[in-house]
């Protein structure tokens, strides 16, 4: 695994319903120097991404299919808020056929690790 | 037989002396109406149930595949023994097959569905896409030559990720089904400035008889071998083309098999002038 660990650490968060795949991407992600959120729901993104006192986070990876609030709606409130819109995000999708526009990065489900990895990289390079 | 016949016919029979027969005929035409109704809404649902099967298997099959995925190969970066690494690398190949069959299921199941199979275009060249297909292939082909030429502008309205698709399965069906000691030549022609000419060029012919069924789904069985897929692949890629508005179209003569792909360019891209082929060979391991 190709990994460059002399970038600054970001914080991601990280929302994706399935506890198999949230889990192996948090390692991931914190193997390269990430510091994750982890969200189980949209509508946990939302409350975070609403409420938390911390900053907002550098990195938003997120699921678009997930029950009741979807990655699409937690998209949507991004990119209208102005506070948020400037956050990259990365879209994670099982279905081909959806191309949201106004993200940094779209991956189809089952992706190489290395595909996320220099996404993640790639984004990071641009922040700093 | 439609609404609009169906009103006519009743026309007719009204028309008809009045007779006991033709009130009976008339209550017959009407009952298989109404059954013609019932069964076109029991269509409709099942087209229906159609969608939400591929819904389901998109998402709940290639999330716990890819969780498989990832964990292997994380894994398979991280173990120093040998075996290991072997049965690693067998879940990893195992898994991406899954993920191609995954893949074409989905398309087949879009292309019964009401929407068919959808494209979106975007402006691209052809040559880039078909190049990227013999580039990855090329790793597969057991160290025979694949040649690339082309000649002319290929850049198109195309959805390059459908495509793509398209393109891998002409070369890999031609790696697959193709003689072992054969050639593999990809050909493409972008000199008319309203379509794109591919030709996919194989060694070995394909048995006359399969040659009906060839471009019908599930025919892997037909052709003697299930080699890593389901027989999905030239169905898929002639919808893909047709999407397009274009053809796909196959000649097996004299030893050699050839596909070929009329690509519409889609308006408003009009392609310039070129003035000679670019070679180039690309080889396997």
């Amino acid at each position: 695994m190709t990994v460059q660990l002399d970038l600054d650490p970001i914080t991601v968060l990280l929302a994706e319903d399935d506890l198999e795949i949230r889990d192996v991407l948090q390692d991931l992600l914190e193997e390269i120097g990430c510091d994750v959120i982890p969200c189980r729901t949209g509508k946990q993104a939302l409350d975070f991404l609403a409420d938390d006192p911390r900053a907002p986070p550098d990195l938003v990876i997120l699921d678009l299919m997930m029950p009741l609030v979807t990655g699409w709606q937690v998209l949507e409130v991004i990119q209208r808020d102005p506070k948020l819109a400037k956050i990259p995000v990365v879209v994670l999708t099982a279905a081909t056929q959806d191309r949201p526009s106004g993200v940094a990065a779209l991956l189809h489900k089952p992706f190489e690790v290395q595909t996320l990895i220099d996404t993640v990289q790639r984004l990071r390079r641009r922040a700093a | 037989m439609n609404g609009p016949e169906v009103s006519h016919l009743l026309e007719e029979i009204d028309a008809l002396p009045e007779t006991a027969a033709r009130g009976s005929i008339r209550r017959e035409v009407e009952r298989l109406q109404t059954e013609n109704t019932r069964l076109f809404a029991e269509l409709n649902h099942t087209v229906e149930l159609n969608d939400l099967f591929a819904g389901i298997l998109s998402h709940d099959l290639r999330n716990p595949l890819g969780a498989i995925l990832m964990s292997a190969t994380v894994m398979s970066r991280k173990v120093e023994d040998e075996n290991l690494k072997r049965a690693l690398g067998r879940i990893l190949t195992a898994g991406s097959r899954m993920n191609q069959m995954i893949g074409q299921l989905l398309d087949f199941t879009r292309t019964r569905s009401a929407e068919g199979l959808r494209i979106e275009r975007k402006r691209g060249d052809a040559v880039t896409i078909f190049r990227r297909a013999v580039d990855e292939l090329s790793g597969g082909a057991g160290g025979r030559p694949i040649a690339f030429e082309h000649i002319g502008d290929a850049w198109g309205g195309w959805d390059a990720d459908r495509l793509t698709l398209a393109a891998s399965h002409l070369v890999g069906n031609a790696l697959r089904h193709g003689t072992l000691d054969g050639a593999i030549g990809v050909r493409m022609d972008g000199r008319d400035p309203l379509r794109v000419m591919i030709e996919v060029k194989s060694a070995g012919a394909i048995p006359s008889d399969l040659l009906p069924v060839l471009f019908k789904p599930f025919q892997n069985g037909a052709m003697g071998t299930r080699r890593g897929g389901l027989g999905l692949g030239l169905f898929v890629t002639r919808e893909i083309v047709a999407a397009h508005g274009g053809t796909l179209e196959v000649v097996s003569a004299d030893d050699i098999t050839t596909f070929t792909v009329s690509l519409p360019r889609g308006d408003p891209w009009p392609s310039s002038s070129s003035t000679g082929y670019t070679e180039g060979s690309v080889k396997g391991p």
